[in-house]
């Protein structure tokens, strides 16, 4: 500190000039800086997730335009289209909830989706051609853009005596009441669940066999299948921590696995739903909702699918096309 | 004296076997990406792979099957370069000048503290600095942006440019350093200001170890995977001006490996292959511009009439720089302090994960510390050795130290993203087929050699070579001068070295995830299970958007382990300083 001031009263003139020139250039800098942040600019920036991710299918298929939807305009606009499958150029993509919900909160501009259980206070989510993303709505199928949460194992290999216990406990109604604690939608039409609600009772001693259970797949349902998991051990006293081995690489892997699994101690997640002629076992643990959010400052509060479609597809690129 | 040649030959294998190890490793790791991508580039072509700007890889594929997809990767090529030559610009001159300031410009005192936090700034884990550039860049830059949003080209260059910093500037500081005072002395008693001889004399003399630096620090650059994928927007178009969406090559395999297809799946892998021959071509570049200005010898140009002096701009630039680099570092540190801090609680630190309880990152420094010395014991010796090989045991300019030293400089311009996938497909395959802190350990040992062969090579050149002489012609035999004389003078900077590499762990993302686990977990039951390092759980507690408070309280604790490590490093090599100048003093006056 005593060094800088001796260096500056003995430098004189010369060093007070240099000083005078890099204060004036940071001045004249900010100042650039404010004025065009000043500038109003109503660009809409879309937010988006990789090809991949279960919330993006959800997302793709119920968006739609003159009966197309996303998805189908991905796979069929011109291939040597610039933009990723559909999505107009320029737009921005994250491969996580958090990624999403970040940006939408640190951007005034941006718009994105992120899965209903994780809209908080730094986001606002929008209504969806007039109805509100909650639980309610998306039961009653009101809510448009929603997706199940499925659980999956083999077709081919019999489960091991351990594995087959903990898909006992996740069809149960215990596992319910962690869906609705992990703010996922709790699922109890068989039909819809593609399995019925049963009562779990916990062993009183291990099974025979191997305790490994493997838990691979979509990175939608991590919180809630590490609550189902504390849930069953806390059940289970014989159960370590350590059997669990849990991988979150998306659901396309938690498929690839259940199908490769040769020894039955797979359960896959997925966080989009399987098709009618899927090679696996599999039932809906619970719904989710996508929802559509915004920067909690935006004026924007509501927003249909058709326009969704074309801020996507780029079409619309500006916030006032939207009011008026 | 039979067991003495023994022992002579005997080390003299092992300091070449563990060169031998480095070039294998490259090979093995070049071979191996290159024939598993070979089946997608004959089915792509490799002309459209690498000159087609449309990038849509088909949603299922299977080999057997036509593609309908587009594999093109120009744009991200593109977008590789751009981003890292803005953070060769941004980073390569801060480093340049702030190195110069530290070494020559600067009090001990502010060098000394100046020094520990830039070495922090080497152990911010990269997702750190992709929320740094995401809550504070960003935001600052949308302002101004047409887009109305900061992502793109600027902002990475600007967050890549800090990113490369601390290589940068520590590698340049040890080589100005290493530069005999004489040199300066000489220049000054010739009537050279100080600035003048600083710049005009002991630079060009450091010039290699800074190109190393460079080298180094564009490896890092076009390497960096975690932060970029924050920042850059990552659609797969060409870099549109300052601001707009783009996506760089590690970007673009770190985004689609988890889902790939068959032919997606060796299109990435071509696309690390691009990066190896990327790494290759700017290796071979530096390489001739190294030579060439060998060639045209000095001497000649010191005759030559100096019509502009710019030593003097360069004063003022070193300390405008060290000021800009000041403040950014305060502002990174400060950022993460102030959004950590208050959520650091026992709870968190030391308590055994429960599923589906509180978070707790107990496990995870367990696991991050078992990781360390795992890589530690691997890749310390090993590059020691090589280091030792190269100096000791090689003429200069000899092709065995051309061979040795260009696959060092490709081991570390490897991203560390193609080591990860490198150690999912080998080492998680031979541990046991699954993630587990030993196959990390291996991945993370591969990519540290590097790190530990060039700084200790750096110190090992800065010994004096009338050390040597002087104990050999005290009868002293060549293993002998090595451990007693050689590498005693340089554990200082050797102790920097492997500072460096555990800063390298515990700071690494992208390999762990494929090698060692990714996901929040109870404390790891031994060397073969899985686990995730503290960068790791603040990757995964970050990506479920809950645990923002706890991801920064971890991201603080990382930087005050880093701030630990560096200060316990810089106490003992002033200790083992002061006790070998001690000795030497002693040794003096028994002379005189």
């Amino acid at each position: 500190m005593y060094t800088t001031m001796a260096v500056i009263l003995k430098g004189g003139k010369k060093v007070m000039k240099k000083i005078f020139a890099v204060i004036l250039a940071i001045t004249l800098l900010t100042g650039a800086f404010a004025f065009a942040a000043c500038q109003p600019n109503d660009t809409i920036v879309v937010v988006g997730r990789e090809a991949s991710s279960g919330t993006r299918e959800a997302f793709d298929k119920v968006v739609a335009k003159d009966g197309m939807t996303l998805e189908e305009y991905g796979n069929e606009t011109n291939p040597d289209d610039d933009a990723e499958s559909g999505y107009r150029e320029g737009a921005l993509y994250f491969t996580s909830t958090s990624g999403v919900a970040s940006k939408v909160a640190t951007g005034k501009n941006a718009i994105g989706y992120i899965s209903l259980g994780s809209v908080d206070s730094t986001v606002k989510a929008l209504k969806v051609n007039g109805t509100e993303p909650s639980t309610e709505t998306v039961l009653s199928g009101e809510y448009p853009i929603q997706r199940p949460f499925v659980i999956m194992t083999s077709k081919t290999t019999a489960l091991t005596a351990v594995a087959a216990d903990f898909l006992n406990f996740l069809k149960s109604s215990t596992a319910q009441q962690i869906v609705t604690n992990e703010k996922a939608v709790s699922l109890t039409d068989e039909q819809q669940r593609n399995a019925p609600v049963t009562e779990y009772t916990p062993l009183t001693s291990a099974p025979q066999g191997d305790l490994t259970i493997n838990v691979r797949g979509s990175t939608s349902m991590a919180d809630l299948m590490d609550a189902l998991v504390g849930k069953y051990i806390e059940l289970n006293s014989w159960m370590q921590q350590s059997n669990f081995k849990i991988d979150l690489q998306g659901s396309s892997t938690g498929r690839s696995a259940v199908d490769a699994d040769t020894v039955g101690n797979v359960i896959g997640m997925a966080s989009s739903a399987e098709k009618a002629d899927t090679p696996r076992n599999y039932f809906n643990i619970a719904l989710d909702a996508v929802a559509v959010v915004v920067n909690p400052n935006s004026s924007l509060t509501q927003i249909t699918l058709e326009q969704l479609f074309d801020i996507y597809t780029g079409n619309i690129t500006k916030f006032s096309q939207l009011v008026g | 004296m039979v067991s003495a040649k023994v022992k002579e030959t005997l080390s003299k294998v092992l300091f070449t076997a563990a060169a031998i190890i480095c070039i294998v490793a490259v090979v093995t790791i070049f071979v191996f990406i290159v024939a598993k991508s070979i089946p997608a580039l004959s089915k792509i072509g490799v002309f459209d792979f690498i000159f087609g700007d449309v990038w849509r890889p088909d949603k299922e594929d299977v080999y057997d099957q036509a593609i309908n997809g587009k594999y093109g990767i120009l744009p991200m090529i593109v977008g590789s370069i751009f981003s890292t030559v803005g953070a060769i610009i941004v980073g390569g001159v801060l480093g340049f000048f702030t190195a110069v300031f530290l070494a020559r410009f600067s009090s001990p005192k502010v060098k000394k503290i100046f020094g520990t936090v830039i070495n922090l700034l080497a152990g911010i884990p990269s997702v750190v600095y992709g929320f740094f550039g995401m809550y504070v860049m960003i935001p600052l830059f949308s302002g101004i942006s047409p887009t109305a949003d900061g992502s793109g080209l600027l902002v990475t260059s600007l967050v890549l440019g800090i990113m490369i910093l601390p290589t940068v500037v520590a590698l340049s500081k040890t080589s100005l350093e290493a530069v005999p005072q004489s040199y300066y002395e000489g220049a000054r008693a010739l009537g050279a200001r100080h600035e003048q001889a600083v710049f005009r004399t002991v630079v060009p003399a450091a010039k290699s170890g800074i190109t190393a630096s460079v080298i180094l620090g564009v490896g890092r650059a076009i390497g960096e995977t975690m932060a970029v994928i924050m920042i850059a927007g990552n659609s797969p178009e060409y870099p549109d001006g300052l601001f707009g969406s783009f996506r760089t090559l590690t970007a673009n395999i770190v985004l689609e490996m988890g889902y790939a297809g068959e032919v997606q799946m060796g299109a990435l892998l071509s696309t690390g292959v691009i990066l190896l021959i990327f790494i290759a071509i700017i290796n071979l570049l530096f390489g001739l511009v190294m030579s060439d200005r060998k060639q045209h010898g000095s001497g000649r140009r010191h005759l030559r009439e100096i019509k502009y002096d710019f030593s003097k701009a360069g004063k003022v630039l070193s300390w405008v720089t060290a000021g800009i680099v000041a403040v950014v570092l305060v502002l990174i540190i400060g950022f993460v302090f102030i959004k950590g801090i208050p959520h650091i609680t026992p709870q968190l630190l030391f308590s055994d994960y429960k599923y589906g309880g509180e978070p707790s990152i107990g496990p995870a420094i367990v696991a991050t510390l078992m990781l360390i010395v795992i890589s530690i014991l691997i890749a310390v010796p090993l590059g020691i050795a090589t280091a030792v090989y190269l100096n000791e045991y090689t003429r200069r300019g000899s092709r065995m130290v051309k061979i040795v030293r260009s696959a060092i400089d490709v081991l570390s311009g490897i991203p560390s993203i193609v080591y990860g996938l490198f150690g999912a497909l080998t080492f998680v395959v031979w541990f046991g087929n699954t993630t587990s802190i030993l196959a990390g350990g291996f991945t993370v040992s591969i990519m540290l050699l590097p790190v530990v062969v060039r700084s200790t090579e750096e110190s090992l050149k800065s010994v004096p070579d009338s050390f040597r002489e002087g104990s050999l012609a005290l009868g002293a035999g060549k293993v002998r001068t090595i451990f007693k004389v050689v590498l005693p003078s340089a554990l200082p900077g050797i102790f920097s070295a492997i500072i460096l590499a555990v800063g390298r762990v515990v700071s690494e993302t992208a390999p762990l995830i494929w090698t060692m686990g990714s996901v929040i977990q109870p404390m790891p039951t031994g060397f073969l299970g899985g686990g995730a390092t503290l960068a790791v759980a603040l990757y995964a507690l970050s990506n479920e958007y809950r645990y923002m408070n706890e991801a920064y309280a971890t991201a603080c604790v990382l930087m005050i382990i880093v701030l630990a490590l560096n200060t316990a490093a810089g106490i003992i090599a002033y200790r083992l300083q002061r006790k070998l100048q001690g000795e030497k003093n002693v040794k003096r006056k028994k002379r005189y």
